[in-house]
């Protein structure tokens, strides 16, 4: 349906001009969040300690960085590494999904009543739509799509997430074809001012939200190429995979390359405690492979500059193998990945023990990357508060900086 | 029946028993307990008849009225129309209906619905079921009684097999304390709650002890649930504390029950019966709060505690004496709900303008001056906003356009018209929030922006068909007419001179396409502000 | 015969015997001699007991591996037996010496994760195979290769039949194949599909593990069914196949759907079936069984989390080696030190 609509006239493609990428390239700061969710083992991937008690099965290889080695399942990306920084040292509070979902994706601000944002929404509010103007906030996941307000918590239903369910555009992204584009216009220009002449004399708030999601409909509306996944080159397809995160991880490039602030990838299913090392050969290399594609796709268009790039869970695994041959919960010591703008090139930061059990240096919880990564996209240290209906909030935990060895 | 004790939750709540000695009505009892927070601001003035009448017609009707009933009210010189309106509504049968869609969603939070779950709360609505005895009904179903037995969806649905999923007993636990209660309890399952020291592991668990020994037992045709007798007590450890716990059932800030005794041959002890004679009473100070609280966020669009479900003694209440006081007289007026909603919407502070008038040379007032922006919503002292909800804004759309009786005609075998279904259907999935969450503010997305930019079925809306809106307008004989039959189907108030001159340049412009012209004039009506708030 | 009598002659019982090992432990299998146990691990070595006498004595261990070492087979009429370990390295020792060195090994057999190794009838070959879908065959004197062809999946699990004259395969998606191993191809295909699904996005299950009976006339293999991601959701399975028409004899489940994995089943000359699996929380089955008989005639849930089971050659000791190391999140110290898992090996005697 789409494909059909998108030939017949709506710029099939366009956006994949070298210019546009030219254009982001000299612009705003990206994000690309990539969530494993329920866990992905350290030491099957980033922090890998071959041959010791909890070592597991698998080698230990070399990258592009001499003297940085990564779990043989990450060949792909290791040949990725000089653009990577990998924090080994990373401490965080909660060893159930529940909690270390929500902490780990509102970087764990101290508790003041409210319900903070995710990092995607709260890089919709403290940066806005790039000079695009498509949503800041896209969120790639399987299964169903949708908004997902509660992403925002008390910044607000328009600061959720616009999601994309196994990447399928929304619904009703069409213009009604009884309508024409001119009298589109006509018409929307008649709702904003009948929602002018409203808003005198009451709180703005609700208004604005309202005129904010039109917006960013009818961007999007202009962009339904975005979805078209027959132009993708098979090249491309065999890079990244035919499976879901494959997909999921080249539409993400595609998003980025439209100039959506933020884009979320999720992937489900990563909680291996039974037979953690067959899941792990069969998760990680559906990561690894597509993953090495994407960062090497960006830093030959010269996005990587200006794209960063996050690969999190809510936590890593325990190095105990358990009597069902898996790994369960551990906050206590893992990893998480980053790329790309503001983050220094092909550097490990922090180290665990040889066994793999503990932080052996400084412990790094999600708040300092939460100021690491908010210093990376360039929020300047006076927009590092919300106001709440006059609350003042710090954007990040107040008791944490961001670690200056991640950063350029 | 079993003792309770008054522990530190209760204790802050029990000044609720204290006899009301203020003979003077309710509603200006709450008014001048509001006005004491206004610390010197001024409030907005009460809104206009239009204002008040749209307001009144969502909250208690569900719907928007029509253009004639509108035109009615506005000419009605009677100063007592409000009142009488609150009245009509309140007695109209639209009345059950709006509050059996509003406490579907409340209490269901969008995980689905039932046909029998649907008739027993329109029923109880219908009859003004006093609350108490609703959730009496609701927390011990009874599959003996048809016209109580669709009660036993709130549980049924709760627990029923989810694929490969555990079933939910943890979330029906969670649930009866939120919605029941106003406590939060899920923090509270593994530890006590960290942040909040009212809230403790055995609250929990003991509720929990008797939610594990129901199972759900529906029929296609009917939701019920059974339950097991419980042997022995619920063993808990917190996760941080190692030492090993143990709690029998538990109303949650009450004492432990004792586990009945089974006799061999008499009927087995209903722990659900138990819980439904001890939860829902006049003792128990949460209960009477909790929907006080919730019944004032409906009409006021902020809970005096909020967020609705924590109360707890670090999150008091913006107004304690007014939550005390209708607390007291909901328990001394037998937990009537009618009775409730009405003495809140004759008050000031429910007929307050949503905006504060603008200032002028010539209209210089203290209200004018205030900044609006820095007002905040438990403050009152304007008329919050408030969400539609995806009924509210189906039925009011439909209404609006002049589509709502030709929908409503069954079809000839009895059952709603397919368009309606298939309307209701997509006006759900684009406004309603997703299953499990409360819908307590407003939610712009952009799903939803597509939804009225792009949906066929409600561009179809704004076409002309026989007897619609549209219909009636092209048959106008004046531009005059024509804006205020507009006007008052729509914003449900007679337009002013800048939008009737804006209105006739308009129609002038499009002469060549008038119905098309029209159309997009009630279509950008419809998805603006005015329309898709309560305001 | 029936079960009651099967029952009353071989129900397995526990003796006081119980080796423990501070690290967890693969495979534990008595030598044909009946003198050793052998055990390899999760740390790289195989260790030895000598269970001649009343008390099993602790022997210097196989050391040289790498990384896991997942399967080890005896090489008939030698006091050899052949490893392999995860990192590609198969090694043969002479494990009767006092101090085990390896004949030969070989550190690049295979890249990556040999995941099984069996050994001819005659003793004269092994053939390997793992992670890189190969099907190598090799000297059992010399460690030279013989031959070796690709294989279309993951291979989890090997054995040669009794005849020598087939190698048969299992691999990830649950597919055993019959090999000509003169022409290395494939003479049929064993349906044990029910022991593989892609749950969700994850690869699931395997055929885990292949062996015959004394006479060849039958094959089981041990997985799991309709297994699962996560908690690795499956019924512990045992398939029983008549060898000379491939047809399915008995699928015999245990236990519920969140189980797990039936990691070992090996024939009694009698002709019955013993299983073992882990189960979940902490638990675990052993169980025996007769293909002709609808239910088992014997099982067990008192000793948890069986890894495998081996049968002395006096056909009434049982070696059942169990895995000790507690599902759980988080941070568990004892005496301010992260606990690892260890093994255990019940002696069991019918």
């Amino acid at each position: 349906m789409l494909g059909a609509a998108a030939a017949g006239g709506l710029g099939l493609g366009t956006f994949l001009q070298p210019c546009v990428a030219d254009e982001l390239a000299k612009n705003d700061k990206q994000v690309l969040l990539i969530w494993l969710d329920g866990g992905m083992s350290q030491l099957e991937s980033w922090d890998p300690k071959p041959n010791t008690e909890f070592g597991g099965p698998f080698r230990a290889i070399p990258t592009s960085v001499p003297g940085i080695h990564v779990c043989e399942l990450l060949k792909h990306t290791a040949k990725q590494m000089h653009h990577l920084a990998v924090l080994r040292s990373v401490c965080t509070q909660d060893n159930s999904h529940s909690a270390g979902v929500a902490r780990m994706n509102r970087g764990d601000p101290k508790n003041r009543g409210v319900e903070y944002p995710y990092l995607g929404s709260a890089v919709a509010k403290l940066l806005g739509p790039t000079s695009s103007g498509m949503p800041p906030y896209i969120w790639i996941k399987p299964n169903s799509g949708g908004f997902k307000a509660s992403d925002a918590g008390f910044l607000g239903a328009k600061y959720g997430a616009l999601a994309l369910g196994d990447g399928k555009p929304p619904d009703n992204l069409l213009l009604n074809k009884s309508i024409s584009p001119e009298e589109d216009e006509l018409r929307n220009e008649l709702r904003r001012k009948f929602n002018d002449r409203y808003a005198v004399g009451r709180r703005t708030q609700w208004t604005d939200a309202n005129s904010y999601v039109y917006e960013l409909a009818q961007k999007l509306m202009k962009r339904d190429d975005l979805f078209d996944e027959s132009s993708f080159t098979d090249k491309d397809r065999q890079r990244y995979g035919t499976h879901e995160l494959g997909r999921h991880l080249l539409l993400a490039r595609r998003t980025l390359e439209t100039g959506v602030r933020f884009v979320k990838v999720n992937s489900y299913h990563w909680d291996s405690h039974g037979d953690n090392f067959n899941a792990s050969e069969s998760l990680i290399s559906q990561f690894d492979q597509p993953f090495a594609a994407l960062i090497e796709d960006l830093h030959q268009r010269t996005m990587l500059d200006n794209v960063l790039v996050i690969v999190m869970s809510e936590f890593g695994r325990t190095p105990k193998i358990n009597s069902h041959v898996g790994r369960d919960h551990w906050p206590e010591a893992w990893s998480i990945a980053m790329a790309g703008a503001g983050i220094r090139k092909g550097v490990v930061v922090g180290k665990t023990n040889d066994q793999g059990t503990f932080v052996e240096d400084k412990p790094y919880d999600i708040g300092h990357l939460f100021h690491t990564w908010f210093k990376a996209m360039g929020v300047p240290p006076d927009k590092m508060e919300y106001d709440n209906q006059g609350q003042p909030l710090p954007v990040a935990h107040d008791d944490c900086g961001p670690i200056d060895e991640l950063l350029v | 029946m079993f003792q309770k004790v008054v522990c530190g939750l209760m204790a802050t709540f029990m000044i609720m028993s204290v006899l009301n000695a203020d003979e003077r009505l309710l509603p200006a009892q709450l008014d001048e307990r509001v006005a004491v927070g206004f610390a010197g601001q001024p409030p907005a003035p009460l809104a206009d008849d239009a204002e008040f009448l749209r307001r009144i017609w969502l909250d208690l009707a569900g719907c928007i009225p029509t253009s004639n009933d509108a035109r009615h009210f506005l000419d009605d010189t009677d100063p007592g129309k409000r009142s009488r309106m609150i009245e009509q509504l309140l007695a109209a049968p639209t009345y059950a209906q709006r509050m059996q869609e509003l406490f579907h969603v409340v209490l269901m939070e969008r995980r689905g619905d039932h046909e029998k779950w649907k008739q027993y709360l329109y029923n109880a609505f219908e009859r003004n079921k006093p609350w108490d005895q609703m959730v009496r009904e609701v927390l011990n179903p009874d599959p003996q009684d048809e016209n109580r037995r669709g009660a036993a969806f709130f549980y049924a649905k709760r627990i029923e097999a989810n694929g490969q999923n555990p079933i939910d007993h943890p979330g029906l636990t969670r649930d009866v304390g939120r919605l029941f209660l106003g406590a939060d309890l899920q923090c509270a399952q593994c530890h006590d709650h960290l942040f909040i020291d009212d809230y403790k592991q055995r609250d929990f668990q003991g509720l929990y002890s008797v939610y594990l020994n129901l199972a759900a037992k529906s029929s296609p045709d009917i939701p019920a649930v059974t339950e097991k007798p419980m042997k022995k007590k619920l063993e808990f450890i917190s996760v941080f504390d190692p030492t090993q716990n143990e709690t029998g059932p538990r109303i949650p800030f009450g004492l432990e029950i004792p586990i009945p005794e089974q006799g061999k041959d008499a009927a087995p002890v209903s722990l659900l019966a138990v819980l439904a004679s001890e939860l829902p009473t006049a003792q128990n100070a949460l209960f009477s709060r909790n929907i006080a609280n919730r019944l004032w966020f409906v009409m006021m669009g902020r809970g005096l505690v909020h967020p609705l479900d924590l109360h707890h003694s670090d999150n008091p209440p913006s107004h304690p004496e007014v939550l005390d006081l209708l607390a007291s007289e909901f328990v001394a007026h037998q937990y009537d709900i009618k009775w409730m909603l009405r003495q809140l919407a004759l008050s000031q502070t429910y007929q307050r303008s949503s905006r504060y008038p603008v200032a002028s040379a010539n209209a210089a007032s203290a209200a004018a001056s205030v900044n609006v922006e820095q007002v905040r919503p438990q403050s009152y002292l304007l008329a919050n906003e408030k969400r539609m909800m995806a009924e509210q804004l189906l039925h009011s759309t439909l209404r609006a356009t002049g589509n709502l009786e030709r929908l409503q005609q069954a079809t000839v075998d009895g059952k709603p018209n397919a368009e309606l279904t298939e309307l209701t259907k997509r006006f759900v999935a684009a406004f309603a929030n997703e299953p499990r969450e409360p819908e307590d503010q407003i939610n712009p997305s952009v799903k939803g922006a597509l939804f009225s930019l792009n949906d066929d079925l409600v561009l179809q809306l704004v076409s002309r068909q026989s007897g619609n809106l549209i219909d009636r307008l092209l048959a106008m004989t004046s531009d005059e007419l024509l804006a205020d039959e507009l006007y008052l189907s729509v914003f449900t108030r007679r337009p002013n001179n800048e939008e009737r001159n804006e209105l006739a340049a308009w129609l002038t412009k499009h002469n060549d396409r008038r119905e098309k012209a029209i159309a997009n004039w009630v279509w950008s009506m419809l998805t603006s502000m005015e329309f898709v708030v309560n305001h | 015969m029936d079960n009651t009598t099967l029952l009353s002659e071989f129900q397995p019982k526990p003796t006081k015997q119980v080796i423990e090992y501070e690290r967890q432990l693969f495979q534990a299998r008595f030598s044909p001699c009946g003198k050793f146990l052998l055990a390899s691990g999760y740390d790289a070595t195989i260790q030895r007991w000598d269970v001649s006498g009343s008390e099993s004595k602790r022997l210097n261990p196989c050391l040289g591996h790498h990384a896991w070492v997942p399967c080890l087979a005896f090489i008939p009429t030698t006091e050899r037996i052949v490893s392999a370990d995860s990192w590609g390295q198969i090694a043969v020792w002479r494990y009767a010496d006092e101090t085990p060195s390896p004949v030969w090994k070989n550190d690049t057999a295979h890249d990556g994760w040999v995941r099984a190794v069996a050994v001819s009838p005659d003793g004269q070959r092994i053939a390997s195979g793992g992670n890189d879908r190969m099907l190598r065959m090799w000297s059992a004197a010399d460690g030279k290769l013989l031959k070796e062809w690709p294989h279309p999946e993951k291979i989890f699990s090997l054995c040669f039949h009794p005849s020598g004259s087939s190698l048969v395969s299992g691999d990830l998606k649950g597919v055993i194949r019959d090999w000509d191993i003169d022409t290395a191809t494939v003479r049929r295909e064993l349906d044990a599909r029910v022991l593989y699904q892609l749950d969700k996005i994850q690869e699931c299950g395997g055929v885990r593990h292949l062996s015959f009976n004394h006479d060849g006339k039958r094959l089981a293999c041990a997985g799991q069914k309709t297994p699962g991601g996560g908690f690795s959701t499956g019924f512990p399975c045992v398939l029983v196949f008549d060898w000379d028409d491939g047809q399915l004899l008995r699928e015999m489940q245990m236990g519920k759907n969140d189980d797990g994995f039936a990691y070992d089943a090996i024939f009694h000359p009698a002709g019955f079936v013993m299983a073992t699996s882990c189960a979940f929380p902490g638990k675990g089955f052993v169980w025996c069984w007769t293909p002709q008989n609808e239910k088992p005639f014997f099982e067990s849930t008192s000793i948890p989390n069986g890894r495998s089971l081996s049968l002395h050659p006096d056909g009434r000791r049982i070696a059942l080696l169990v895995s000790k190391s507690a599902n759980g999140n988080g941070r568990v110290l004892v005496q301010g030190v992260y606990q690892g898992g260890s093994a255990q090996i019940h002696i069991l005697e019918f």
